[in-house]
């Protein structure tokens, strides 16, 4: 005897029908969420995940905007022959990690590409074999094209980073300040200084503890 | 199907499985392993898991505690890293509490940061110990959430205070090195009725140890030197119920002490001992951590609420250099107080109590009843287990050499815990500059029994690691 096909009533199948639905739904939330994915960012776009007082943008803006101040120098636009400028350090004073020679260098670099010329680097990262260089030039070591001498620095530049972070619960201000100066190395005058501030709210989310 | 060929194939298989377990021999195993290499290779790898920071931080406090601060930093500095990351929250929100990304409460994030700064000290990296240790006492800050909180409940992390004051002396910052040693001294502001119904819970049960405590030690004593019974007979058991005594009563020299004193320049109070002038003239620094941390539960109508419970820890410590009495040990910070503090976040408890009364009152209708009950709201009772209950600090000037420390401990009403004297031998004292010791004191620390004497215990009636009142 061939058996009856069997069915739910009508009450089962409403009830079942949004379960499998919800079900469905879930797990293709589910498998939307598990594939990872690498794209390329725009360099100044906001690391809105990423909690933190300096993003890759303020980074750049910092250190565009003080190369620019700093071409703008009377004592550098003026100047008879391009005067010779020594990085030093900045020092971080703020609360969060930085690496505060890639600040430097990014400073460097911005003054390099748009100084035309009007400024003279001088690289004492690596004086020691600079020195040793002309050591073994002058022993006749090594060929030498020509006999210049090292300069010295007319100008040091240095900076500091502070910042100050303000906690109720979930909410934080943080506000940072990147400060960067260039001092005469005769006198000890400082003869320019500027500074990038920024100040940012986080409101941490309602499970974040 | 060919029984034969059923048959052969049964065996052929057993064959494979018994030829897979003649290995030969790799040779004697190794007397030590390194407890952290197990728990270091199961770490979560994904910084996506919801566990991966409360992993790394269990794994650096087992580091640290084990004197490797090499490899806690990089754990500890992987789970700093995610503090700062916003994950996503919406199962939490959904369901269980237990299904958000554990950062830790406010106190554990604090010692997490002063954990790092503890070890960048150590290492010489002050600027960077300060960038912890100032991260330390914001995370601090977050406990306060409410207007009518008193400011001080954020400003009561003793031991990051000492720490930052410590960095900044040595930065050369006299000015914030001053401040920072004052507000260690901070007392974290209680309600006086919870305060007090805590002393009160405090002196009962502590009376009801010392009872219990005499009845115990004078059983063990009795059972375990009577020569007849050989069987249980262990030598040199000292009668405990036979030592004790008061803080205010306690001896300035031990039996076996060294002829000459090395302590040179020890604090009695507070007020001496957290001042610049005297931190800087002293040469060894003990972190002394004692006790167990607050541990959480569920609570509310469907367990929906994360509550917070008091472990009872020990409450004062007195250190002995070489058998001469060095003074006290100071409470830098009470992770209870921490917790008692803290103010609960009212949007997260509005959301959990909603989601349980809405299962509540599903669970009553129809068809979706049976639904409602296989709903996790739940609250999220995971915390980092492996803290202290308390964390003391001692610094002195001392001799230097190789020297015996000995921690004396004693409850509320200052009567002492012999079980928790625990001594420490090399301690070394550099010639120039300080040294700089974390010390975990355990309940039993200086009765640590051999196994065969542990066997007699057990015969004896002892239960083997049994939970201490204390």
């Amino acid at each position: 005897m061939q058996r009856s096909a069997r069915r739910l009533p009508p009450s089962g199948r409403i009830v079942l029908a949004p379960i499998g639905f919800v079900l469905a739904t879930a797990c293709l939330l589910a498998a939307c969420g598990c594939a990872g994915q690498t794209a390329r960012m725009d360099l100044d776009s906001e690391d809105d995940a990423l909690l933190g007082a300096m993003s890759s943008k303020d980074f750049r803006s910092a250190c565009f905007q003080m190369a620019q101040s700093l071409i703008r120098l009377p004592q550098i636009q003026r100047a008879s022959s391009p005067p010779t400028v020594a990085f030093t350090e900045v020092i971080n004073n703020s609360d969060e990690l930085l690496d505060t020679d890639a600040l430097l260098y990014k400073i460097r670099t911005e003054l390099i590409k748009n100084c035309g010329g009007k400024i003279t680097f001088l690289d004492r990262d690596i004086i020691d074999q600079i020195r040793a260089e002309r050591r073994d030039k002058d022993l006749g070591k090594v060929t030498a094209s020509s006999d210049r001498p090292v300069y010295g620095a007319d100008f040091f530049l240095s900076g500091r980073v502070e910042s100050i972070r303000r906690t109720r619960g979930r909410r934080q201000t943080q506000y940072m300040r990147l400060s960067v100066r260039l001092t005469d190395t005769a006198s000890s005058a400082i003869i320019w200084e500027d500074d990038y501030e920024l100040k940012k709210l986080v409101v941490r989310g309602t499970y974040d503890r | 199907m060919n029984r034969r060929l059923i048959l052969a194939s049964v065996v052929g298989v057993a064959a494979l499985i018994a030829a897979a377990g003649c290995e030969p021999k790799r040779g004697r195993r190794p007397a030590w392993t390194n407890p952290l290499d197990p728990m270091e290779a199961n770490l979560l790898q994904d910084p996506n898991d919801i566990d991966y920071a409360l992993q790394r931080m269990e794994f650096g406090r087992q580091a640290i505690r084990l004197g490797s601060y090499t490899r806690a930093k990089p754990r500890l500095t992987e789970a700093f890293e995610q503090l700062e990351v916003e994950h996503d929250a919406t199962a939490a929100a959904l369901s269980s509490e237990r299904f958000k990304y554990y950062k830790g409460e406010t106190y554990e994030r604090a010692m997490l940061c002063t954990y790092l700064g503890i070890i960048e000290y150590q290492a010489g990296n002050y600027n960077d110990a300060r960038i912890f240790l100032s991260r330390a006492l914001s995370h601090d800050r977050g406990a306060v959430v409410h207007k009518n909180t008193p400011p001080e409940v954020g400003e009561d992390f003793g031991l990051a205070f000492y720490w930052i004051g410590k960095t900044y002396a040595k930065l050369g910052d006299a000015d914030n090195a001053g401040v920072a040693f004052r507000k260690a001294t901070t007392e974290t502001p209680r309600k006086e009725k919870d305060a007090a119904r805590e002393l009160k819970e405090d002196r009962k049960e502590a009376a009801e140890y010392q009872k219990k405590r005499a009845e115990g030690e004078q059983w063990a004593y009795q059972t375990f030197t009577d020569p007849e019974k050989e069987d249980l007979f262990i030598e040199g058991v000292v009668n405990l119920a036979e030592v004790g005594g008061n803080i205010d009563e306690a001896s300035k020299t031990l039996p076996g002490a060294s002829p000459e004193c090395p302590v040179l320049r020890a604090a009695e109070k507070p007020g001496e001992f957290f001042a610049s002038a005297y931190q800087a003239d002293c040469n060894l620094i003990l972190t002394i951590e004692l006790g167990r941390c607050p541990f959480k539960y569920l609570g509310g109508i469907g367990g929906e609420r994360t509550e917070f419970g008091r472990p009872r820890n020990p409450h004062a410590i007195r250190v002995y250099v070489d058998g001469h009495a060095a003074g006290p040990a100071f409470e830098a910070l009470d992770l209870w107080d921490q917790t008692a503090t803290q103010d609960r976040i009212d949007e997260k408890d509005a959301a959990q109590t909603g989601k349980a009364i809405f299962k509540e009152i599903l669970s009553h209708a129809p068809y979706a009843g049976s639904l409602a009950g296989h709903w996790d709201v739940s609250g999220d009772a995971r915390h980092w287990m492996s803290l202290p209950g308390k964390v003391y600090l001692f610094a002195a000037k001392a001799t230097p050499g190789p020297h015996t420390v000995r921690l004396e401990v004693f409850d509320v009403d200052g009567n002492r815990l012999p079980r928790w004297t625990n001594t420490y031998y090399g301690v070394g004292v550099p010639e120039r500059g300080e040294a700089c010791i974390l010390l975990n004191p355990r309940f039993d620390g200086d009765n640590r029994l051999p196994p065969e004497q542990v066997q007699k215990a057990i015969k004896g009636g002892v239960s083997p690691g049994a939970a201490y009142a204390f």
